[in-house]
């Protein structure tokens, strides 16, 4: 896992933002604003890459909304070989929950 | 990172990101002022944190009953703040939501309308939608029309003849009518709401009179102008400040087409109803596999109505490849009994598009905070997740 910081304005404020996080991961430096359209039409931001073994995209997710992480994780899960959606019941339905 | 207790550590970094945004989108009338500003004007950006934090409170019942009851009490303490105009906007937006108090939701509501007369004032849009909400509550059918009457005669902002419009079925055809008249006469394109969009809305209010034949021919006619528009931008050289505009024209073309799906669905015109999907998944959207997994789910969604499982669960398998989302997953199951397959092959075909569709990335070489060089290869594993963002 790599993070990019697509806002260069923001660079130095980043170590207080790690710090305050306890990220671990490695934080990159986009050095300019237009990197992350022009390289990967990364338009907003949180945008999520995921790429397999070979190193080509299987996934793109832009934005965040409750849920989101479960279908990253499930997107992660799937490449590593596990069941993506171990643990997930299904969503009860109306229907089912008039039986 | 116990916040999302059961969520790996770096996944946490979206979810705070997120809720930021989402803090944000609610308040697009009060920024906390550069460091610059403080200095000269210190009460008013007191009040602007104070604000921004009666804002973000949680979403449990409690906390926004606070929220509502801070916020009048905000209007109140302080009736000389000079972004009035927007808490009274929120504040009524609350009360809507919330539903539990027609009464002050009326009271705010008529102060507010007589606090900012102009006609063009944005909070006039909400305090009509909330009166609208609060009469429905009370199932004040001669409220709502008594109302109505009173909009077409004084209202003459697009937007609130469009609320209108949209809370007063009985009265929508002529709200519309009113807000395209209105329209017309201030032919600019930054104000809201847009004439097409009205028109198109006007045709939908048409369509659930019966008259059909009117409604369509509005609708083949903005399809029309929205692909001019497109043809336009489109010709455009590269690095024109115009073309900023076609992704907007590219996604309101596919909305478009995406509801002509929908109403041919409804009147089981199937093929036709495909076609459309086709044209919207062609229109282009910004996120090519967010839009493979919508259109493929659209596509199923048809033959669901079509009464066509085998075609149904192949879509939806699609859906599921673009996009492991357990919602995708949860539509494939009652399927699977009548399509005579299970889940795990439904995975596994779901793999298979998934490898055949993976795309080839450039790759990049970037300075790391702590100063050494970094390459994508260098970063890349089994499993790469690459998170764009910004601090928040």
């Amino acid at each position: 896992m790599v993070a990019i910081n697509t806002n260069p304005g923001q660079d130095e404020e980043l170590p207080a933002w790690r710090e305050k996080g306890h990220y671990t991961f490695p934080i990159l430096l986009s050095g300019d604003r237009e990197f992350a359209d022009t390289t990967y039409g990364v338009f907003g931001t949180p945008t999520n890459l995921v790429l397999n073994a070979d190193g080509k995209l299987v996934f793109r997710h832009v934005g965040y909304r409750p849920g989101s992480e479960k279908t990253v994780e499930a997107e992660i899960r799937d490449l590593l070989g596990l069941d993506p959606f171990a643990g997930i019941e299904p969503a009860k339905t109306n229907d089912a929950a008039k039986k | 990172m116990t916040r999302f207790g059961g969520v790996p550590a770096f996944l946490a970094v979206l979810a705070f990101d997120g809720s930021m945004v989402a803090a944000q989108q609610l308040v697009p009338a009060v920024r906390v002022q550069p460091a610059a500003a403080q200095s000269e004007k210190p009460a008013q950006t007191e009040l602007d944190k104070k604000l921004a934090d009666i804002m973000k409170s949680e979403d449990t019942p409690a906390a926004s009953a606070k929220r509502l009851e801070l916020l009048e009490r905000f209007i109140r303490d302080n009736p000389t703040f000079p972004h009035l105009e927007s808490v009274y906007s929120n504040l009524l937006m609350f009360l809507r939501f919330d539903g539990k108090d027609p009464a002050k939701t009326l009271a705010i509501a008529d102060e507010a309308l007589k606090r900012f007369p102009d006609p063009k004032s944005s909070v006039r849009t909400n305090a009509i939608a909330a009166e609208y909400a609060a009469l429905r509550t009370r199932k004040d059918a001669k409220g709502i029309a008594a109302l109505s009457r009173q909009v077409l005669a004084r209202e003459t902002s697009p937007a609130v003849l469009e609320e209108a419009a949209i809370a007063d079925e009985a009265n929508a055809l002529r709200m519309y009518r009113k807000a395209i008249a209105e329209r017309k006469k201030n032919p600019s394109t930054d104000v809201y709401a847009w004439i097409d969009d009205l028109r198109w809305s006007y045709a939908d209010c048409l369509k659930d009179a019966g008259r059909v034949d009117e409604a369509l021919k509005i609708w083949t006619e903005l399809v029309d102008v929205n692909k001019q528009q497109i043809t336009t931008l489109e010709a455009l050289p590269k690095g024109d400040p115009k073309r900023i505009q076609l992704s907007r024209a590219r996604m309101t073309i596919g909305n478009r087409y995406t509801q002509l799906a929908t109403f041919f669905t409804d009147r089981k015109e199937y093929d036709r109803a495909l076609e459309y999907v086709k044209l919207a998944e062609e229109a282009g959207g910004y996120n090519p596999l967010e839009a493979t997994a919508s259109y493929a789910n659209r596509r199923a969604d048809v033959y669901a109505k079509a009464g066509k499982p085998d075609l149904e669960i192949d879509q939806r398998i699609h859906s599921l490849a673009a996009r492991l989302d357990p919602k995708a997953r949860d539509k494939i199951l009652p399927l699977l009994e009548k399509t005579g397959t299970t889940l795990e092959a439904a995975l596994a075909r779901a793999g298979e598009i998934r490898k055949a569709n993976a795309v080839a990335v450039k790759g990049f070489e970037l300075k790391a905070l702590d100063g050494r060089t970094v390459t994508l290869d260098a970063v890349r594993s089994n499993v790469t997740l690459v998170n764009f963002f910004f601090p928040t």
